[in-house]
């Protein structure tokens, strides 16, 4: 077993195996590993007997096990995507929270940053980061999602980040903009809040004053720390539920207005041609989906129990329950919902499996407090045509088990 | 305001029934008084306003607001003509859209056919241009303004924005190519596309 970890074509998979093995000794991680743990001030390479030895000493910064190796996948040349395949629980940890950005990440001093609120209000104001935190704070953890989210482009072998990978969860926290705006105070004719971002698209959103007035943030801390410059350091907005780029990123400027702008962004984009002639606009909210991330492609499964597990989420509040079906969309059954179920969050489900060696498919349904249910790829395409998408397209999507155990993507109808 | 005094005298009063049928005595009034003051403490309210951030004036104002609104409002002095626009299309503009305006690795700008939303969503390829799908005339000259070219955004003049502004509307048909494009008539250049735009209500499905 040894001679078989040293061989340096050894998968990480493999030495782990050989780790929980009994009588595994000496054990010398290939050289990638050990380049790897090089660079992790907690790791070291793996000992055959850890409790013999003494372990790595206190560090600034922690890092992921050498064992792990968790990390976006870039996509298209304009995101990065969410490996939720290999995610647990509900949290996306921040430096694998997805990425879309039209210009690339700017570099902003936060000395230098201000947030001006102005327009139809009675007192314009620039705001500086120090500025913000002195405000009241508030802290939620929801989801955010881009609208266009749905690219399963390797066929049956895509896995679940190329189907709905530019969807994550953090907890934010930052202020209300409800308070900044009773700060600037507004005069009676605004009706609309544009959002402008400091990046070389100097990208712009409208958004309706009724929700700015609701539970939007204007947000300068993620899971504890301030933001990450691909997640709009040193200020973004949070618009909870609604598409991801309304949550306008580097945000510098917020504009009231008695119209809606018109931007770019909220026209020749972010619409969707519908087949009876209209071309949908401000189509805000995302829709209840969900998606199995355990078991998917490219893993595979052996007879015996297992735990079907996924995420369901939804911009309109909370998610009432998961249905999941295991014969490929005759019966279905309730998941299990790990609570908390915050509203407009990320929602882990799961079921327990026994699977028997058959041909199956695996599918969830989600349903949220709206009484919305996720929709299949049928009445997706019935409703709004073959060539609707990618914008809020949402269907119900599943997993064919294969008798060897493999398991592929498959858009149910 | 109030329920915070409230609260805190029911307290005191809650505690003095507790004490049976002892009196009022100096030391609960003292604790009244004790907890009435605190209240107003802990009750302040939320200030008029946390006097944070600074006036912004004019012209601070001015470099920064730089959206223009679908009615006009916003657009800046200044005029070009599709002459000129186009000479700055193929210099700066072509390599990424096309010579004509066609698409390439950056999207489609002009199509002369009539908007038809219904046979994109039946699956047809349709190049979302401005001449067939953009609403309003005014966000081509915004976008452009603010995000373009790809590789020196925002570095174009005013009076180019507006050449490039009436080369693109031209070539869609939808804006005379000897006309100079100024603020007194960008605006009132009716998108085709415009009619076919509705708000989203409920969600389909």
């Amino acid at each position: 077993m040894t001679d078989s970890v040293t061989q340096p074509q050894v998968k990480r998979r493999q030495l782990l195996g050989a780790l929980t093995a009994a009588g595994a000794t000496a054990l010398v991680p290939p050289a990638s590993l050990s380049a790897r743990g090089a660079q992790n001030p907690n790791a070291t390479e793996a000992q055959a007997d850890p409790t013999k030895v003494q372990g790595s000493p206190v560090s600034e910064r922690g890092a992921r096990s050498p064992f792990v190796d968790i990390h976006r996948r870039p996509a298209y040349g304009i995101a990065s995507l969410t490996p939720l395949e290999d995610l647990s629980g509900t949290i996306t940890p921040s430096d694998l929270h997805f990425e879309r950005h039209h210009a690339g990440i700017p570099a902003i001093d936060p000395e230098q940053h201000r947030l001006t609120l102005h327009g139809l209000v009675d007192r314009p104001l620039a705001f500086s980061v120090a500025d913000l935190k002195r405000f009241p704070a508030v802290t939620r953890t929801c989801f955010i999602e881009c609208s266009g989210n749905y690219f399963p482009q390797a066929g049956d072998k895509s896995p679940v980040h190329m189907v709905c990978g530019m969807t994550s969860q953090s907890e934010w926290t930052g202020v209300s903009l409800a308070t900044l705006l009773r700060e600037v105070g507004l005069k009676p004719t605004a009706s609309w809040v544009l959002a402008e971002g400091g990046d070389a698209a100097v990208m712009t959103r409208s958004i309706p004053l009724s929700k700015a007035k609701d539970d939007v943030l204007v947000a300068y801390a993620q899971n504890g720390e301030p933001l990450r410059p691909g997640q709009g350091y040193p200020v973004r907005l949070l618009v909870p539920g609604w598409e991801g780029n309304t949550n306008v990123k580097w945000l510098r400027r917020l504009e009231l207005l008695d119209t809606p702008a018109m931007t770019r962004e909220e026209t020749s984009k972010y619409t969707e041609p519908m087949l009876d002639g209209s071309i949908r606009q401000f189509s805000f909210e995302i829709e209840a989906r969900s998606i199995i991330t355990s078991p998917s492609h490219p893993g595979s499964v052996t007879p015996g129990w297992h735990q079907i597990s996924g995420l369901a989420w939804s911009g309109r509040g909370r998610i009432r329950g998961v249905d999941v079906s295991v014969d490929g969309g005759r019966s279905w059954q309730p998941a299990h919902l790990h609570g908390p179920v915050l509203s407009k969050a990320h929602t882990r489900f799961s079921l327990p499996w026994q699977w028997q060696g058959q041909e199956t498919v695996l599918m969830s349904r989600a349903i949220d407090e709206s009484g919305y249910v996720q929709p299949t790829l049928a009445a997706l395409y019935k409703q709004r045509g073959p060539g609707s998408g990618p914008y809020h397209f949402n269907p119900i999507t599943g997993w064919r088990v294969l008798q060897d155990g493999e398991v592929r993507f498959v858009a149910t109808d | 305001m109030i329920r915070f005094i409230v609260l805190p005298m029911r307290y005191v009063i809650s505690r003095t029934e507790n004490l049976g049928r002892r009196r009022f005595s100096r030391v609960h009034g003292v604790l009244a008084l004790f907890v009435f003051i605190s209240s107003l403490d802990a009750s302040a309210e939320i200030p008029a306003t946390w006097e944070l951030g600074q006036a912004v004036n004019a012209d601070a104002l001015s470099a920064i607001d730089i959206d223009v609104l679908p009615d006009g409002r916003g657009l800046p002095d200044g005029s070009g003509t599709a002459s000129a626009g186009a000479e700055l299309y193929a210099q700066q503009c072509a390599q990424c859209h096309g010579v004509a305006g066609e698409g390439g690795s950056a999207a489609a700008l002009v199509s002369q056919e009539p908007p038809r939303p219904d046979l994109m969503a039946a699956g047809q390829k349709i190049p979302r241009a401005i001449g067939n799908y953009w609403a309003f005339a005014t966000t081509v000259f915004d976008y452009i303004r603010r995000a373009m070219p790809w590789d020196k955004p925002g570095s174009l003049s005013n009076d180019e924005v507006y050449a490039l502004t009436a080369w693109l509307l031209a070539e869609n048909g939808l804006f005379d190519p000897a006309m100079p494009l100024t603020q007194e008539n960008l605006a009132d250049i009716v998108m085709p596309a415009q009619a076919f735009y509705r708000a989203a209500g409920e969600p389909v499905p």
